[in-house]
Formats: structure tokens, sequence, C-alpha cells
């Protein structure tokens, strides 16, 4: 095949990127594989090849039922609430409702500001005591005492995913409320003269033409929440007791609390592995917008 | 052409008092308003929040019931950041925090201007040039895309030591851009392509080189995309936590994500030191949100929407 000029200013044009990527994500992705088969500890120092023994300890390990439950319903109930809630509220604002303008202008926030500052602001919420949460239950009178959210092993995950939630919610909203508004004005406005009611255009008009954005949604907030550790290290770093340890706090205690690196790649590799599906995934749908347009 | 007058559907009007007509204008207007004014409020309570706390002294924070409003407000907090104290005695952790938010700054703005370089230009190398092995190199990067993460945590430990920057800040920067190229280049390919590609063919015939049709004609177009990006990343690495900390040891070079989850996580927080810390580090994103949310919002929905 003949190299023609532009395919080499193309290859000078890709090649920056490509070499920091390949450098450090790609190659990193290969060692982590290559770590997991070791007993690499930093403590121990002692790096040699043991085959699956990593893997063995991980699922004989007695948090390894509670990290799998965990993770499930971090990442499946924050996903599907993330999706459900941004439709909801992204559909609303898609109305010229007056109230929309501020809330618009406001949306965004809970999205944009860095996820320490907002795991502060929930925590400090939610605590037992001082806490606001348990101060305005006890004023409507639906509480006595103050619930300890983050320190209840059976309440915190889910107090938890309420964080996560809150923070990518504004973003699925938005994209949806964008998406309503792309929607030709005379496809509703036919709905109107064939008399169909509110909830039967946003059944059978405006949800099918969300159904794209939906799923880039949804994919997106799956792989947030996969790599999300700041939200549960910042407030409870996976306790009380291990009740919300999830699979990234894991990984980060076992590999820089106790410095066992050979268990720590394992158990990224698993991770890994999920987030691998969830691109594919995200590659099926995304591929629309990839493909390079000949020329 | 002669008019075509169509009957307009008539409007079916149902004999109702009029008590009742205006009943439902009334709701109609209401009651979005009100299901709006409970998104607002759930949206901003924790933020708004936290800076009240920021205001209070240690006694009336961890007063119960909470004073809603602060009856002594007060920017001690506040000054004792900018003495260099932090909250006097309580708090070593955020005893350098100036010198922190620099070192954040420094994480932040210098990734956000790279990666946005080179995912601009590898964002035009693949809306525009369709050479050889471009759809496998675009996978790579996109698989790219999905692993910054814990998973690479123990393994870009190992690459930053080999490289001899544990514990230097300039491994953040080389890993943060290697991080966020991904994205600003789909992001920036997707830009691209919908500039139309006439303007740029016109500036060929006139005989311009494809740097100067890229610097240009390319560049200028894609404004709001290149901000966006640049936004994108900035957000992103003003707030890293885990990667900084696996890097990082010596405090004065801790980023001030850093120094708050340590705060943090001690014994004994002091809600008002950290809503000061949080305040000041949401001030940045907030300023900007108002600065720009529209080109922002306008750049970032485009993004996620095209749908080729």
């Amino acid at each position: 095949m003949r190299i023609r000029k532009s395919d080499l200013f193309g290859y000078a044009l890709v090649a920056p990127a490509m070499l920091l990527v390949i450098g450090l994500v790609i190659y990193p992705v290969g060692e982590v594989v290559r770590l997991s088969f070791t007993n690499t500890s930093l403590l121990a120092g002692r790096s040699d090849f043991v085959g699956l023994q990593s893997y063995q300890r991980i699922v004989a390990d007695p948090l390894f039922d509670t990290v799998v439950r965990n993770t499930a319903q971090w990442v499946f109930l924050g996903t599907a609430l993330t999706m459900l809630l941004g439709l909801a509220i992204g559909y609303f604002l898609s109305f010229n409702y007056r109230i929309n303008r501020l809330l618009r202008a406001s949306i965004l926030i809970p999205w944009l500001l860095p996820a320490v500052v907002s795991v502060a602001a929930w925590r400090w919420m939610y605590s037992a005591e001082e806490g606001v949460i348990n101060d305005l239950l006890k004023r409507a009178g639906l509480i006595e005492r103050g619930i300890p959210w983050l320190g209840d092993p059976s309440l915190v995950i889910y107090a938890l995913i309420v964080v996560a939630v809150w923070r990518l919610l504004p973003f699925g909203a938005l994209v949806i409320s964008a998406a309503v508004q792309g929607i030709p004005n005379s496809f509703l406005e036919a709905a109107t003269i064939d008399g169909a009611n509110g909830w039967q255009k946003f059944r059978y008009i405006v949800l099918p033409e969300l159904m794209y954005p939906l799923t880039v949604i949804g994919i997106l907030a799956l792989i947030w929440n996969m790599n999300d550790l700041i939200t549960v290290w910042g407030s409870t770093q996976g306790g009380p007791a291990d009740a919300s340890q999830i699979l990234s706090t894991w990984i980060y205690s076992v590999g820089f609390n106790s410095f066992r690196f050979g268990l720590s790649s394992a158990l990224s590799v698993i991770n890994f592995s999920l987030l691998l599906l969830a691109s594919i995934a995200y590659l099926l749908v995304l591929r629309r917008t990839w493909g390079i347009k000949e020329r | 052409m002669t008019q075509v007058t169509l009957a307009a559907p008539r409007p079916r009007v149902a004999r109702r008092s009029e008590a009742l007509t205006v009943l439902r204008k009334f709701l109609r207007g209401v009651i979005p308003t009100a299901i709006g004014l409970v998104i607002f409020v759930l949206l901003a309570f924790p933020i708004v929040w936290l800076v009240d706390t920021s205001f209070k002294d240690a006694y009336a924070a961890r007063a119960i019931p909470p004073q809603y409003i602060p009856l002594q407000p007060t920017l001690d907090v506040y000054k004792a950041f900018f003495a260099g104290e932090a909250g006097a005695a309580t708090t070593r952790e955020l005893q350098y925090w100036y010198v922190m938010v620099g070192n954040s700054l420094y994480v932040a703005v210098l990734p956000a201007i790279l990666a946005t370089l080179i995912g601009t230009f590898a964002g035009y190398g693949f809306a525009r040039f369709a050479f050889p092995g471009g759809m496998l190199l675009l996978t790579i990067l996109l698989l790219g895309q999905m692993f910054p993460g814990p998973s690479l945590f123990v393994p870009i430990y190992f690459v930053v030591t080999a490289l001899g920057l544990h514990d230097n800040l300039l491994a953040l920067v080389l890993i943060y851009t290697a991080f966020h190229v991904p994205v600003a280049t789909w992001l920036m390919s997707g830009f691209i392509r919908t500039i139309p590609f006439e303007l740029e063919e016109a500036a060929r015939i006139d005989g311009a080189s494809l740097w100067q049709v890229l610097l240009k004609i390319v560049i200028p177009l894609a404004k709001i995309g290149i901000l966006t990006v640049a936004l994108l990343g900035f957000m992103a690495f003003w707030g890293e936590y885990g990667f900084a900390s696996i890097i990082i040891e010596t405090q004065s070079k801790y980023t001030a994500t850093m120094g708050l989850v340590r705060q943090m996580t001690t014994m004994g927080v002091a809600f008002n030191v950290i809503g000061a810390a949080a305040t000041m580090m949401a001030a940045p994103m907030l300023i900007f949100l108002m600065l720009m949310q529209k080109q922002f919002v306008r750049g970032l929905t485009a993004g996620a929407l095209k749908d080729a």
C-alpha cells in the first residue's frame, strides 16, 4: 500500500495521544495482569510467580461475599437510579416552566464540584448527633433518636449510593433534557391533535427517542460507579466493620494500606474485566458516533 | 398556488364552572413550581449547608440542634487558613493549605491544557484522515477511556517509581494528561466533524498547508469544544484523590484534595474547618459555572448526544 502524504500527517496528529495512552494506560493494564499472578508484596520484599494463588485467596476471603454484594448494589442501584431520576428530572427540565430557568442554571453544581467536596457535605449531613438530616426528621416527628446513617452496617451502603446518585444525576438530566428539546415539535403537535394525553406523548413519542442517550448515560454511570473511590473512602473507608467495602476500596486498602500488590492486582483484574464488559457495550452503542467518515 | 385552509381542530370546551377553570390554571402554574423547588433544594442544600457551617466557630458547628443560620457568623476559620495555621492547633492535616492549593492548580491546569492540545490534534486526525489502521488506534484509545481508576493504582505506582517520579507532582501531570487524552480526542473529533469540510477544502485549494488548515480554520471553529474539553479536564484533576494519594508522600507536596481527605479521615473532624476548605475548593468551579454555563452545557450535551 502506498502511504500518502496526508496519511503521514494523520499519523503525526494521533501519535502523541497514542504514545501517552499506550504507555500510561494500556501497558499498565498488561502489567497489572502479570502482577496478579505473583505474590508481590512491598513489605515482605518478594515477587514470585504463584499462578492463580491470589485469585484463590480472594475467593476464600471472608470479605469476598460482602464486597460482591456491596459492589453489585453500588453499581446497579446507583446506575438504575441515575438513569431513572435523570430521565424524570431531565424531562421536567425540558418544559418551559418558569422555575426551570433557576434549575437549569444550578443543576450542574453537584456534578461539577470536586467529589471530595460533595462527600464532605453529605458526611456532615449524615452525622448522627449534629446531622441536619436527623434534625429535620426529628422536627417532622418521624424519629425520636438520631439514626447513625453511616454507622449502621445495614444502612451505610444505601446512604452512600444516595451520594453517588446525587452527584451523577445532574449530568443525566442535562443530557436527557437536551435530547427531548431536540425532538421535532411537529411530532408532539401531531400527537396533541390526535388527542394524546401527557403520559401517552411521553411513552410513545418522547421515550423511544431517548433510548440512545439513556443507554449512554447508563453505561457512563456504570463506569463512573465502578471507578469511584472517593465517595466511600472519604466517608467511611469501607466501614463500619467492612459493611460499605466495595471493589474499588478493597483494591486501595489491600494495595496501599497493607502493600500486598499481588492480591491488589488480582482484584484490579476482576474490576477491569467487569469494566471491559461495560466498555464493549459502550463501544457497540457508540460505533455510530465513532465511525470515521470516509473521505 | 391556491391557499388551502385547514379547519382548525375545534377546541373541546367542556362546560365547567368558572371557579374550576381558575383552579386548574392556578394548579398548572403552582405544581411545576413546587416540584422544581423541591428538586432545587435537594440539589443545592448539601452545598449550602457546608458553606453555612464554614461561617461558624467550633462550638456553633457542633450545636444540637444545629443552627440553621449561624447566630454569630465568623470568618475565623478562613483567616486561620490564610495565616497558614489552618484552624489553629486543631488540624495538622491542613497546615500547608495554600501550598496544597498551589499544587492542585499545577496538577489540574497543566494536564488540562496538555491533554486538550494533544486531544485536539488526535481528534482532527481521526475526524479528517482515513489512514490505514485508524480504526484500531481509535479502539485502543476508546478502551483507554475506561480503565483509569482503581484498577491502575498498582501498575501506575510501579511505572511512576520506575520513572523515578515517586513523590513528584510531575508524575501526576503525566498520568492525568494520559487519562484525559481519550475523552479529549473523542469529544474533539465529534466537534470537528460538525465543522463543514468544505471550508477546509477551500483553504487547501487556495494553497494552505495541512498545518495552516488546522491552526487557522479548525481550531478557531472548534473553540467551544476546546473550552469544554479543557474544563472537563480541570474539573477531574482538581478533585482527584486516588492516584495523588499513592504517588505523593511529603505533606508539602499534597494536593488540596489530599489534605481535605486526610482531614476528613482523622478522628474528631471539625466540620467548620472542612466546610471552609471545601468551599474554597468549590469556588473555582462555581465561578466558572456562573461565567460560562451556557457554552459549557452546549459543549457537554453536544458531545454526549452526537449521533453520527
